[in-house]
């Protein structure tokens, strides 16, 4: 029987940035989801119920990625949350981490960190379903 | 990457023993338009050439894009900052 694929749900404001996260990701077998908004993504959360979710900290319109993070942790407290920000501010990455994200990234990172980090994920979550 | 500046190391150690700080809104400014520019030219040739495959005229335009949009930030933030 095929493996399932993992869903990935990318958020970010910018389309640009979710079209290539999901180019690459798609290429890794995972099943990708794209949500321009903390609003679009917590919705899409409930309807698709990913296992890895990308979060960006910083969006323009409506909530933005901590309060994202805690609507879908609220919704789905296994999904394994990444925060992406550009800023490397300790108070609010330890307020994510508080909420139940995995782990932080700091833009501008290398596909090569953004690839290792989510494929160490997936990694984790084959092995919990063995 | 560009040969560095004679001297560079020294003003760095100048930076850093003066504590000359950067105001945190050029800092904002930095991040959201260089960092942003960066991680799209980072992610558009890893999704293509770190698999082995050629990179498009589509995609090679876009790297161009955003490098001209680092240029342009520069180049207004520097109209905005210098003064001679």
């Amino acid at each position: 029987m095929p493996k399932e694929k993992i869903k990935l749900l990318m958020v970010d404001d910018e389309l640009e940035i979710c079209d290539f996260v999901k180019i690459i990701f798609k290429k890794k077998n995972f099943s990708v989801f794209c949500a321009t908004s903390g609003v679009k993504a917590v919705s899409l959360a409930k309807k698709i119920k990913p296992q890895i979710c990308l979060l960006d900290i910083h969006m323009e319109k409506g909530i933005n990625g901590i309060e994202a993070l805690r609507r879908i942790k609220g919704i789905l407290p296994d999904c394994l949350c990444i925060m992406v920000t550009w800023d490397s501010d300790k108070v609010k990455m330890e307020e994510a981490k508080s909420i139940g994200a995995v782990t932080y990234l700091t833009k501008p990172l290398t596909v090569t960190q953004l690839v290792k980090t989510v494929m160490k994920l997936s990694k984790r979550l084959e092995r919990e379903a063995r | 990457m560009a040969n560095p500046l004679p001297g560079e190391k020294e003003i760095y150690e100048k930076i850093k023993k003066e504590n000359i700080k950067i105001h945190p809104l050029v800092w904002q400014l930095i991040d959201h338009h260089i960092n942003n520019d960066l991680y799209m030219i980072n992610l558009i040739l890893g999704s293509t050439i770190l698999d082995g495959e050629i990179l498009s005229e589509e995609n090679a335009n876009k790297i161009l894009s955003h490098s001209k949009e680092i240029a342009a930030f520069l180049e207004d933030l520097g109209k905005a900052t210098r003064r001679d």
